[in-house]
């Protein structure tokens, strides 16, 4: 029955993406045409997609600046959460507020002050405005850090720190070897925006500079405007890889959870 | 309680920059782009200045040379920042009222004058879109020069669509008339169910908006009023061309605002076999050079007759302009005595994707296969109709885009008249176009 | 105590300052202001904007359209990923395939996701309707009007795969030793479910509510994908179904480039969803089991 249930949200589930495969198998002519099946697979488009959008360039520059805002916001993010969740101070009910507002505010609206941000620090066309990102953390996944911790009891911490340890040792020996789940979610969370946004991009690298997503969006056009179906369908599918592997490696943390460090 | 507040003088673009630097710490901060080289930045799309044509730029010219995606936010904020990139692509028949309007667009007569590799003479008439008096377009200095173009409102049959409709091809020498035009539509249009086989004709693929404007020049009449300020398509050449767009929705023979394209132009359909006629210029040629079935039954057809002068308008133009603010104007020049005289403009014409925009260039269009030779001769007899169309500096073609494809949407649900329509189409703009004058008039 | 709570949240105050805060105390005054952010001379005009913000009858209709399709989209995928978490809790064989499968569309670029489904509903070429022909039905337009919000609705439901990935994470945390006793106690599996597995995760449920509504009163991307192509792909005139409300505000910044008035929209959408927020986090005060104050337990 589960069985059943979970072969039939799979199929489901996989129909778009075999669609788009079929869709990236096509020839030209055939982008518009009604026929489900490419009457003659043309595997070439792979190797267009992969040349056409430079993937040897743009794929590690993308790595790089997902790899990184990814590390970087899940630690100070981390960091973050677990001040909310254990501490208190003038202020912490305030800094709580402001991390449930900053969700609600959409991102356009800080796409011009942002760029006249980094114009003035001299960063634009440079990848330190991730690196800086990543260090403010995102609020998000402070907040689903703070409930995971909230959820954690406090005893282990608590004999801890009667055996002499300091607060950030702490958390960094005891609080976060019990919280892989939530690391776990927060690595392939944070990788798969960065990894997918192509706004922040666009408004602060150049061409030779630039990540995958915007080059994927730009890349096949005949004209602006007018794309490549057939390329942007294969460039997409090998552009889902590198975050299908992360989410492949982290899954094990997300269910191997925090009960078995607990009870082991 | 006054909701709109006094004039505040001094308050510009200049005052915003103030207020980012005063945010960031003051000016201290100012100098830190000049420790990089400077390089020549080009806006503009890949596929029209690829990583061969960068490199091949930085050989030409000596200078590092980087190239971003054209993007509205990009842009305003490096005008706003202080540093807009050196070259901006832009269509000159829409954008150039627009840009010269807000003071942003270099005034380029006097590098043209001294060039020893462009001359004045030598541009078609086409470059003219990138002119702007002011109240006209096509006259008064010169702010950007073209790179390619097409007289958008000539379309292409597909042969063989025709004859599995057993309709007769339309004479290539003598220009349909409008009425004529949607019948034929009409017959090749192939419907069964909820589902069109084969559209009879397409005439939404460059915008409505110009599609509208470019036919009420050719009944005779304009859709902005002699100031640019207004439009009106309450005028009767105006009203006639919408009516006649309205028949062409309700007789679903093509895409349009009720019916959008999924693919954004008309070609993929065309390609596919699924379109008898389409609106699209010239820019099939080069599309046509690997596909030699598509290409035997392609052929381009004069610019249809409305009720007024025949006229063979630019819908486009697409060019570049260099930025008043740009700080070596000179180097932009240079870039441009490349891009629009140089190896890449010969490129482009021999490529046939979109007419020369040089004289000089006008017989490198490829004519080794008989559908090109076909095409070029329709397009040579066509050329004396090409006719510079003034477009407003008070409003983005996009958001007048933007109102014609709602308004005609509900017009065609509602099945409203062509008057009301008008009437629809004249409150919207002109509240756009009144708020346009307050910011730049 | 207090020098660690600020020693913990300093990078992410910094950042608020830094991202947040100064861009958003710039848009507040560009909010203020006629500026299209090109024009060299623009005014001050006090709360025009916002007076137009409440008399611009496009931006209601979109927002009562974006509210209508949070309410249902919402709650769909966050049950739905919930469902799946659950299921794959259990051991079932292949557990890893079809996690993996099941969260593979989330990771599908945006973009590629949206003109897939484009593609799969289009209404002269789409499988949808070349299937549905075959069995005698005339597909309908899917892109092009008010079925639109249904096939926005197929796409988001279809990217469900993080919040899956969010609750499994938090069923992963809950102790083990609860479900043993709930079987001990001769619970079945539909009360394990109701009386030990969702009252430890709806403070990560209430989480996953809050913050979708929120971004689901930000949709727009698909919307613009699907809807957008048929100006020529440009951003003007995207079908009605498609018309929520950040594509109001995209429309109003990067189609007409009114960036005061589109600020305005956006101070305006702020507020919605801050009253959206409150009203939700209110009514479920009661029920959910821990949304907390430090510690974990209620004061």
């Amino acid at each position: 029955m589960t069985h059943l249930l979970l072969f039939l949200s799979c199929a489901l589930f996989l129909a778009p993406l075999l669609f788009l495969a079929l869709g990236a198998l096509e020839s030209p002519a055939e982008q518009a045409s009604p026929n489900l099946l490419p009457e003659r697979p043309v595997w070439g488009n792979f190797v267009r997609a992969f040349t056409d959008a430079d993937f040897s360039e743009r794929l590690p520059t993308s790595l790089l600046l997902a790899g990184v805002y990814a590390a970087l916001t899940t630690a100070s993010s981390a960091c973050a959460g677990y001040g909310l969740a254990r501490f208190r101070a003038p202020g912490s009910r305030l800094v709580l507020v402001l991390l449930a507002l900053t969700m609600m505010i959409p991102g356009v609206i800080t796409l011009l002050p942002t760029y006249l941000l980094f114009a003035k620090l001299g960063l634009v066309g440079t990848y330190w405005p991730w690196v800086l990102w990543g260090l403010g953390g995102n609020s998000y996944i402070v907040l689903l850090f703070r409930q995971f911790f909230v959820s954690i009891p406090r005893e282990q911490e608590e004999s801890a720190l009667l055996d002499g340890c300091g607060h950030l040792r702490v958390f960094w020996r005891v609080v976060l070897p019990q919280s892989r789940p939530a690391l776990a979610a927060s690595a392939v969370l944070t990788f798969a925006w960065a990894w997918g946004d192509w706004t922040a991009p666009l408004l602060l690298l150049d061409a030779d500079t630039t990540t995958l997503a915007v080059a994927l969006t730009t890349a096949y056009a005949h004209e602006p405007g007018h794309t490549a179906d057939n390329l942007l369908a294969a460039g997409s599918l090998l552009y889902t890889l590198p975050v299908l592997a992360l989410f492949l490696v982290a899954q094990r943390y997300l269910t191997a959870g925090a009960y078995a460090v607990r009870t082991g | 309680m006054g909701l709109y507040g006094g004039y505040v003088p001094g308050f510009s673009r200049r005052a915003f920059l103030g207020l980012g630097a005063a945010a960031v710490g003051g000016g201290a901060l100012g100098g830190c782009s000049g420790r990089r080289e400077r390089a020549l930045t080009v806006m503009t799309w890949e596929g029209e200045f690829d990583e061969a044509a960068r490199a091949a730029a930085e050989r030409a010219l000596g200078l590092r040379v980087t190239r971003i995606d054209p993007d509205l936010t990009r842009l305003t904020a490096m005008i706003t920042a202080g540093s807009p990139p050196d070259v901006v692509r832009a269509a000159g028949a829409l954008d150039t009222p627009f840009l010269v309007a807000r003071k942003l667009a270099l005034d380029l007569d006097p590098y043209l004058a001294a060039s020893s590799a462009l001359s004045a003479d030598d541009l078609e008439p086409i470059g003219d879109v990138w002119r702007f008096d002011g109240v006209k377009q096509g006259a008064g200095p010169r702010y950007g020069l073209t790179k390619d173009y097409s007289q958008d409102a000539m379309f292409w049959c597909d042969a063989e669509v025709f004859a599995a409709a057993d309709v007769p091809l339309p004479d290539a020498a003598k220009p349909l008339g409008h009425e004529e035009w949607l019948d034929l539509a009409r017959r090749l249009t192939v419907r069964r169910g909820g589902r069109t086989r084969i559209h009879g004709l397409d005439v939404s693929g460059q915008g409505m908006f110009v599609q509208l404007m470019g036919a009420t020049a050719a009944e005779g009449g304009s859709v902005f009023s002699a100031d640019l300020a207004r439009v009106d398509f309450s005028a009767p050449e105006a009203t006639a061309v919408l009516g006649w767009h309205l028949a062409y929705m309700d007789a679903r023979v093509g895409f349009s605002p009720a019916d959008p394209n999924p693919d954004g132009w008309p070609f993929p359909a065309f390609q596919a076999r699924r379109m008898a006629m389409a609106t699209a210029g010239y820019w099939f040629g080069a599309l046509l050079d690997d596909d030699p079935a598509l290409a035997r039954a392609a052929h381009l057809m004069p610019a249809p007759l409305f009720g007024g002068p025949r006229v063979s308008p630019c819908y486009s133009g697409i060019g570049m302009w260099i930025p008043r603010a740009c700080p070596d104007p000179d180097a932009a020049w240079a870039f441009f005595e490349w891009y629009f005289g140089g190896e890449p403009a010969r490129e482009r014409a021999v490529s046939g994707f979109g007419l020369p925009a040089l004289k000089s260039l006008r017989s490198s269009l490829p004519q080794g296969e008989e559908f090109q030779r076909r095409a070029v001769a329709v397009q040579e007899a066509e050329l004396p109709y090409l006719t510079v169309l003034s477009f407003t500096p008070y409003a983005r073609s996009a958001e007048l885009e933007d109102i014609v494809t709602r308004v005609l949407r509900k017009a065609h649900a509602e099945g409203l008249s062509a008057g009301k329509t008008a009437d629809a189409l004249n409150t919207d703009m002109n509240a756009v176009l009144a708020r346009g004058r307050d910011l730049v008039g | 105590m207090n020098r660690l709570f600020y020693l913990f949240t300093l990078p992410w105050v910094a950042g608020f300052a830094g991202f947040t805060a100064f861009p958003l105390g710039y848009a507040f005054w560009l909010s203020l202001t006629n500026t299209d952010a090109l024009a060299p001379e623009s005014r001050f005009v006090g709360a025009a904007n916002y007076a137009e913000v409440l008399d611009d009858g496009l931006a209601g209709e979109a927002l009562v359209r974006t509210l209508v399709f949070t309410a249902v989209t919402v709650p769909a995928s966050v049950a739905g990923g919930l469902l799946f978490a659950v299921l794959l809790q259990l051991p079932v064989r292949g557990r890893s395939l079809y996690r993996a499968v099941l969260f593979l569309p989330a990771v599908v670029p945006p973009v590629a996701g949206a003109l897939t489904f484009g593609a799969l509903f289009d209404r002269d070429t789409g499988a949808v309707n070349v299937l549905l022909e075959r069995f005698g039905v005339a597909g309908p337009g899917w892109t092009d009007g008010p079925r639109l919000p249904f096939v926005i609705g197929v796409l988001v439901l279809w990217g469900l795969g993080n919040l899956m990935m969010v609750s499994l994470a938090a069923l992963a945390d809950v102790p083990r030793d609860l479900f043993d006793a709930a079987r001990v106690d001769g619970a079945g599996p539909l009360r394990t479910f109701t009386s030990v597995t969702l009252p430890l995760v709806s403070p990560v449920l209430l989480f996953q509510v809050v913050t979708g509504v929120i971004a689901g009163l930000q949709t727009y991307l698909p919307a613009l994908v699907l809807g957008s192509a048929g100006a020529g792909g440009s951003l003007a005139a995207l079908p009605e179904g498609g018309y929520f409300f950040m594509a109001h505000v995209y429309t109003r910044y990067a189609v007409a480039g009114r960036f005061g008035y589109a600020s305005a929209l956006l101070w305006a959408l702020f507020v919605v969803t801050l009253l959206c927020a409150a009203l939700m986090l209110r009514t479920t005060r009661r029920h959910v089991f821990t949304l907390t104050s430090p510690g974990g337990a209620r004061p």
